[in-house]
């Protein structure tokens, strides 16, 4: 919207002597969201401020009604000459679908300076995605929410050569396999990939000289040939960062991206394929596993998460024996309790994340390791926390805002000398606690008084 | 050889010694050191900064004169980094208390930061009332820095609509 102010007016408030390139430069470190729309409707001056901030400062994420913003712009081009980050989504009800066919040439000049580009649409909108088409500064995209093929074929212009991260996620890439096979090929230079397909063969006899991050899933059990997958992870030694969610057969191929620094899988066999030694005998430099859904074998759906938390005697079907000696950090997301079997093999980890309780019993190995462990999910069991509490020696213990139940139990350990990190939780929590001289600060973290 | 403290004249008049060091961490001080190089020594005139401000910055300076030298911004493609470079957060307890001062004076130091061209000491102070903006509702705000809202209601409501509202809005 416009409406006229005065550049020189000064308001009463000292914070108005400022010049304007002053002020902008302070918006710029509070540009977060919420922040940029208070400050939209505190006066006409920081109105303009915010906007400009909002759009000229790197970014410019719509949330709502997104066609029918991004079409502003058109009418201030100008605004988006800056803007190195769009990320966007049209909803399946939103009006307009798509920008007018004679605004195309408007917005084929605007945001010239892109360098990510986020697009969750769900709609047909060949004119938008012609038009944010081409651009060379493009490093980053993501693509999300498709549902019809046809609307892949707009998408893959907006593929260019020199991307470093490109990010599918659409069930609709069947289609234009072919096509997107080419562009794919093209990016010599693709750092990351996020693709998910159900068969992906095709993606794999693609070679990408700088891969570090592969991100694979939805793929269909028994689609991809061992063969072609292996010659691809012998090909690409560069990947550090793997992400395979899906069940399929693997080659033994023990070789396979022996660099490996991170792995997150639903599915035993990968964890256990990756985690075994190379055929040298050298252990692999896997610093970090996520296991997801790991005790199933497809994913719940989420109605059905209550049910698996309360699942008892099931156990991982993964065999955390043989983990990597180098291995910081695990998480286990999703997963049902960790049986006291495979305690003493995760307690040698620096760190462990978890979303349901551990089973931490007598039995644990946990002393004197130096572990930290951090929960996101204890909400409603205070009971068990405060027990889980007195046994743990762990030297650090991180929680996530849900587990608000804990802040009581946690008042058990305030005579250990253990570190608690309380990530998230709202002030009122968390504020003015102060038993025997150890004190929750407003970061909430727990020190001791001095 | 270059005398170890040097001379300035503020805009009350006031002559305030500062080391040489303390005074190259200010942009506008070296450029003048450099262009009156074997010139008579004279006191260098800050015509936009009063003693007592330029006391303060002297102060921060002073704490600050071990810091290694502020790296200029390069254009980062990686997001995370980019984060960090726009965080404000403050970590220094001793940065902490300097700002614990009245608006006007912050607004005081903060223009004379600008003006001296002191890199470290200017992005502080931007930084923390950033801080003082975050979190808060456009009320808030208005009654922190005394700020007049001259928005109608029919204003914001367009705005709302354009924007989209938040639980920060009022």
């Amino acid at each position: 919207m416009e409406f006229a102010y005065d550049e020189e007016e000064d308001g009463g408030s000292p914070l108005m002597a400022l010049p304007n390139e002053i002020l902008r430069h302070i918006v710029h470190f509070a540009d977060n969201r919420s922040t940029l729309s208070s400050l939209r409707l505190v006066s006409k001056k920081w109105c303009h401020l915010a906007r400009d901030s909002f759009v000229s400062t790197f970014f410019l994420h719509i949330w709502e009604a997104g066609l029918e913003r991004l079409s502003q712009f058109a009418q201030r081009p100008h605004l988006t000459h800056l803007t190195e980050d769009l990320r966007f989504i049209m909803r399946a009800r939103d009006e307009p679908a798509d920008i007018k066919e004679d605004h195309i040439p408007i917005f084929r000049l605007m945001f010239p300076r892109l360098v990510t580009l986020s697009l969750i649409v769900r709609r047909e909108c060949p004119n938008l995605l012609r038009s944010l088409a081409g651009r060379s500064t493009l490093r980053t995209l993501s693509v999300d929410g498709f549902t019809n093929s046809s609307i892949m074929m707009d998408v893959l212009p907006l593929i260019t050569p020199d991307l470093i991260e490109l990010r599918l996620v659409t069930h609709s890439l069947v289609s234009c396999r072919d096509e997107l096979a080419d562009q794919l090929q093209a990016c010599r230079g693709l750092k990351a990939l996020r693709i998910a397909a159900q068969e992906i063969n095709w993606v794999m006899k693609c070679r990408w000289p700088n891969l570090q991050k592969l991100n694979l899933y939805n793929i269909r059990k028994k689609s991809i040939d061992p063969q072609v997958f292996y010659e691809f992870s012998m090909e690409h030694p560069t990947v550090i960062d793997l992400t395979w969610t899906d069940a399929v057969c693997l080659q033994d191929s023990p070789d396979s991206f022996p660099h490996l620094k991170k792995l997150i899988t639903s599915e035993p066999a990968i964890l256990n394929h990756f985690v075994r030694p190379l055929s040298s005998g050298d252990v692999r430099p896997i610093g970090k596993i996520k296991l997801t859904y790991i005790a199933c074998s497809l994913p719940p759906q989420l109605s059905q998460l209550k049910d698996l938390h309360t699942l008892t005697g099931v156990s991982i079907k993964c065999d955390l024996s043989h983990l990597p000696p180098n291995l910081r950090e695990i998480t286990f997301n999703h997963t049902p309790k960790i049986s006291l079997e495979y305690v003493r093999y995760v307690c040698n980890v620096q760190t462990v994340k978890y979303d349901t309780l551990l089973d931490v019993k007598d039995e644990h190995k946990w002393e004197e390791r130096g572990t930290t462990l951090s929960s996101s999910q204890n909400n409603g069991h205070a009971d068990i926390a405060q027990s889980w509490f007195k046994q743990t020696r762990a030297r650090k213990i991180v929680f996530w805002d849900k587990c608000s139940n804990v802040v009581e139990a946690s008042k058990l350990m305030f005579y250990r000398d253990h570190r608690l990190v309380f990530k998230r939780f709202s002030k009122k929590v968390v504020i003015g606690w102060e038993v025997d001289g150890i004190v929750l600060c407003s970061t909430g973290v727990i020190s001791r008084r001095e | 050889m270059a005398s170890e403290s040097i001379s300035v004249t503020t805009s009350d008049d006031q002559t305030i010694q500062l080391s040489r060091k303390h005074a190259q961490m200010s942009q506008t001080i070296n450029s003048m050191l450099e262009d009156s190089v074997g010139a008579d020594q004279e006191a260098i005139p800050l015509p936009n900064v009063s003693s007592e401000v330029l006391k303060k910055v002297i102060d921060w300076c002073t704490h600050h004169e071990n810091d290694p030298a502020p790296v200029e911004k390069v254009k980062k493609l990686n997001k995370k980094r980019e984060y960090k470079a726009k965080n404000s957060t403050i970590s220094d307890e001793w940065d902490k208390n300097f700002v614990n001062a009245e608006l006007r004076v912050i607004v005081d130091i903060l223009l004379a930061a600008n003006y001296l061209d002191v890199k470290g000491l200017f992005e502080l102070m931007c930084k923390h009332i950033a801080n003082e903006l975050k979190g808060k509702t456009p009320d808030q705000i208005r009654e922190r820095f005394g700020i007049q809202d001259d928005l109608t209601e029919e204003d914001k409501a367009a705005m709302r609509k354009a924007w989209g509202a938040t639980k920060n809005d009022s």
